[in-house]
């Protein structure tokens, strides 16, 4: 069965890479900041994976994060953030939050499949 | 890379751009504008991020320094300059040029980008350190040691170290050794525990960051060291190689002695160590002690304020105005403990700046010392800490001075060539227990005693306790030295080292035992300046007692207590001196049948205080009552209550030394 | 130019009665007038230390300055003042409050006016005087309150024992 990924990013061209690398194994609901983001939980769509940028505006991704941790259908549920180097603070709040781990911006779109094949299974 | 998301990429970054050089200029305008400054950093951070990815390497290294200079900005560290502001300008148009590269322009551009480039490298290495400006760059290749070591429960958790140390082991050239020492004899070999470690020396232009990523999903589930060895490549030394394998399992330490021995000196370069630790304790944001001190201020004024709100909900009792004030003082409280976490900083801030002085002392005085410590983490208000860096310093040199014996004469007793002085701390209710240890020769309080007559402190014929004895050191004018030693015999006395303890609103104890050591416990308060107490009542004064030290409240029949002929009062079938504070306080016995007995501890010593009425539970910001009080030293301070009025907080120990 | 002269050579004192006696402190020193605020009392103290006060969210001491200076008690009344003043003790400035009968007025005396405390009076009792300045047939003791209040002993001051100055 084809899993499904929900990836956040309030940058459109960071959405637009990860559902273009991603989109030949998995369904991938894009969505665009972490209000959405925060809404599609709410609703309990079906998520196997959460790939969220953590610098948003408004809601950020840290509170994404510890929304999916609080409802029990995403408690156990991979999350995978989107850094970059310079975030080790970020980082580590992300992980404190339930993150299950990071790949740091800019990524290769390889690196991408290789890190979500990892968590996924 | 996709068509859509390149187009998407471009449409972003043009808007990005135009986002870019409104909020520059309206910085030019406001320059003190810090909404400004962040969204500039925002899109620098956005550039930073994406471009790399579709194609725009340039944008992504130039906009990784602006980043860098915006983020000092909006932190404060530097201030917006003329010529960052310029720089921004030509960055704006030079974005835009890299963005959509116009052929006609490719030359300039090039020029234009190497110049600009200079310029932020430059502005950002003055605002950051010299550490960012290579930062961006491909790292050199270096040479790793990695240890990594699975805990038991490894497998359990559905990982495979295996897997992860084929991923590792893919960034370069390697030796790797595996630790089975672990491994228990069959019968108690379990399938699913993991017992195996690695030791691995690794040879990679990846960053130590790069490499501690591959362990991201299992930090919390091995121990894992990464540490920089340089940039020479051990493993092509064929003698380093044999020396290697011949040791089998490896540390750093192997590896730097084993490089020692088969390179010239000149080319070994320091380590760096890079720990990986899943700690979090160490990500920390610096704030400035004045931030804090503010805080603290508002807090106080706010405990304060709650009092006056919670005041006059008894007054007008309305249910809802009740919860209304049940909740604000459930928040308060917190508020308040949080703001105190804030400013306690650990005891291993003191430790390290006595090492220094440990190891020297020791070595003038022919002494041999193992300096150690208990309870680094234990946390202290930084005022207090700051405040017993010198009695502790103190108690260390005459510990060291008076207490530990010469190495020959240690051997001589039996007891091991070095002594130990141990500095313990600990958290006991609502203080903190720092005491020094040693093994030395303890105190004798024959000497003491015999000391003490002789500079007149005492009557030749006066009875006292040991406890006592011990408290003569704290006199003024006492010092047990037989001889001024340059170490302990500055004229400087343990009575200074009271004093300063005491004005912290703590108390310092000696337990001795001749021929095995000596112990000198400070016992502090957690803060200075705001308390959970209890407000009593003798006629229409009101008194605070902390709730620390307080350990159980009676509440009796007046003509119940009976003291015997030395003060003191059976409770619990326990003898306790007893402190009828109307009596201490010289106001007139009171008629009352029922009275209150508030049974205090402080260290050892247990006290029953006798008061007419318990008010209730009261958070105290502590007020100093200032020199004109200096003799009233029962009195550790005041609070104002929610009336308006002022209440003493009363300090137990010394309350105790009154009736004494 | 007589404006400038005057300003160069007079000071501002404010002055208070206790026992229908006149005293004067330099209001340099005075910070604020209070009317009567409850007093906390510390056990153990002086008794010319009545007590400390809340002053907006600040613990003040406060000094009952009849006793201080040998003057018989009366119990406060409608008139009885705090004044508040900052003193050198020791090392620090310190806010203390004096509670004084009445305050009376501000006055401006210049410097020339003030005269040192005749020689018979007792030494010990001259360090806390400033001087003495007569006005309106009555003699007004300025009191140096750095010393006044940061000494622990009781001062006898009687100005009626001065009648025979200047």
């Amino acid at each position: 069965m084809r899993k499904t990924i929900m990836t956040v990013d309030d940058s459109e061209s960071i959405l637009a890479v990860v559902s273009t690398t991603l989109e030949e194994e998995y369904d991938v609901i894009t969505v665009s900041g972490g209000k959405e983001a925060l809404e599609q939980l709410e609703k309990g769509i079906n998520i196997d994976l959460i790939i969220t940028d953590l610098n948003m505006p408004l809601v950020d991704g840290i509170e994404v994060i510890k929304k999916a941790r609080s409802i029990s259908q995403y408690s156990l549920k991979p999350i995978l953030m989107l850094t970059t180097e310079s975030q080790a603070q970020k980082k580590l709040e992300a992980k404190e939050a339930g993150a299950t781990g990071w790949i740091v911006k800019p990524f290769e779109p390889e690196k991408l499949k290789e890190v979500v094949k990892k968590v996924i299974r | 890379m996709a068509e859509k998301a390149h187009h998407k990429f471009m449409q972003e970054a043009s808007e990005l751009i135009d986002d870019l050089e409104q909020s520059v200029l309206e910085l030019e305008k406001e320059r003190g504008n810090a909404a400004h400054i962040e969204q500039i950093f925002r899109v620098m951070h956005t550039f930073k991020g994406t471009a790399k990815m579709f194609g725009f390497d340039k944008i992504g290294e130039f906009t990784h320094y602006l980043e860098n200079i915006y983020d000092e900005l909006r932190a404060e560290k530097i201030t917006l300059s003329e010529g960052i502001l310029e720089v921004t300008f030509q960055s704006v148009d030079h974005i835009r040029n890299l963005l959509h590269q116009p052929a006609e322009l490719a030359h300039a551009i090039e020029q234009q980008h190497a110049q600009l480039l200079e310029k932020v490298i430059h502005l950002s290495g003055a605002a950051t350190g010299i550490e960012t400006s290579h930062k961006a760059k491909k790292h050199a290749a270096q040479l790793y040691y990695i240890h990594f070591a699975p805990a038991p429960h490894f497998i359990k958790t559905g990982n495979n170290p295996l897997f992860l140390l084929e991923d590792l082991l893919r960034h370069g050239e390697y030796h790797m050794h595996t630790r089975t020492e672990n491994i228990p004899s069959v019968d108690q070999y379990q399938a699913d525990t993991t017992y195996l470690a690695w030791d691995i020396l690794l040879y990679t232009s990846s960053s130590a960051s790069e490499l501690e990523d591959e362990f991201m999903f299992v930090m919390d589930d091995c121990s894992l060291q990464i540490t920089a060895l340089g940039t020479q490549n051990l493993l092509q030394n064929g003698a380093f190689l044999h020396d290697l394998k011949k040791a089998g399992s490896f540390t750093e330490k192997t590896i730097l002695s084993l490089q020692a021995a088969r390179t010239s000196p000149e080319t070994a370069t320091p380590a760096k160590t890079h720990k990986a630790k899943s700690a979090s304790g160490n990500h920390v944001i610096k704030v400035t002690y004045e931030k804090i001190d503010n805080l603290m201020g508002l807090v106080s004024e706010l405990v304060t304020t709650q009092a006056r709100l919670s005041l006059y909900t008894d007054q007008h009792k309305t249910s809802e105005l009740e919860e209304i004030a049940e909740n604000v003082e459930k928040l308060v409280r917190q508020l308040r403990d949080e703001a105190f976490s804030i400013s306690l900083l650990p005891v291993s801030h003191l430790k390290m700046r006595f090492e220094r002085l440990v190891r020297d002392t020791a070595k003038d005085l022919h002494k041999k010392v193992h300096f150690i410590s208990e309870g680094d983490d234990t946390e202290l208000d930084k005022k207090i800490i700051e405040a017993l860096t010198d009695p502790l310093l103190h108690i260390l040199r005459n510990s060291l001075g008076h207490g530990l014996e010469l190495p020959a004469e240690r051997l001589a007793k039996g007891k091991p060539e070095f002594g130990t002085l141990l500095l313990k701390s600990y958290t006991s209710g609502a203080h903190v227990v720092i005491e020094v240890h040693d093994d030395g020769a303890g105190i004798d309080p024959t000497r003491v005693k015999q000391k003490a007559i002789e500079k007149g402190l005492i009557e030749p014929h006066a009875e006292l306790s040991e406890k006592e004895i011990y408290n003569l050191i704290f006199l003024p004018g006492f010092s047990t030295a037989q001889a001024i030693t340059d170490v302990s015999g500055r004229g400087v006395g343990m009575d200074v080292v009271k004093k300063a303890v005491v004005d912290l609103r703590g108390d310092i104890q000696i337990e001795s035992t001749l021929g095995k050591g000596t112990i000198m416990r400070l016992i502090l308060p957690l803060s200075l300046s705001i308390i959970d107490g209890l407000l009593v009542q003798l006629d229409n004064h009101q008194y605070i007692i902390p709730l620390s030290s307080i350990e159980k409240c009676y509440e009796v029949a007046a003509d119940s207590i009976t003291p015997d002929m030395n003060g003191l009062i059976v409770l619990d079938a326990e003898q306790i001196p007893l402190i009828d504070l109307r009596k201490v306080f010289d106001l007139a016995p009171s008629e009352k049948e029922r009275t209150n007995l508030i049974v205090s501890r402080f260290g050892n010593q247990k006290l029953a205080i006798q008061v007419d009425d318990i008010v209730d539970e009261y958070q105290a910001v502590i007020k100093p009552l200032g020199g004109m009080y200096k003799h009233q030293d029962f009195a550790s301070g005041a609070s104002i209550l929610g009336n308006g009025r002022v209440a003493l907080v009363l300090d137990v120990s010394r309350l105790g030394e009154l009736v004494a | 130019m007589e404006d400038f002269k005057l300003l160069s050579n007079t000071d501002s004192y404010l002055t208070f009665s206790m026992n229908q006696e006149l005293f004067a402190v330099s209001v340099k020193k005075v910070t604020e007038l209070l009317e009567m605020l409850p007093v906390t009392v510390v056990p153990k103290a002086p008794a010319y230390m009545r007590g400390v006060i809340n002053l907006r969210g600040s613990v003040v001491p406060v000094l009952d300055t009849r006793t201080k200076f040998s003057l018989p008690s009366v119990p406060d009344s409608i008139d009885t003042c705090i004044v508040v003043m900052t003193i050198e003790n020791g090392e620090e400035l310190v806010k203390i409050g004096a509670i004084v009968d009445s305050v009376s007025e501000v006055i401006e005396i210049p410097n020339e006016e003030i005269m040192p405390l005749p020689a018979i009076s007792k030494k010990e009792r001259a360090q806390f005087i400033h001087g003495v300045i007569k006005k309106e047939e009555r003699f007004i003791m300025i009191l140096d309150v750095d010393r006044v209040f940061s000494t622990e002993e009781v001062i006898s001051l009687k100005a009626t024992e001065l009648e025979n100055v200047g």
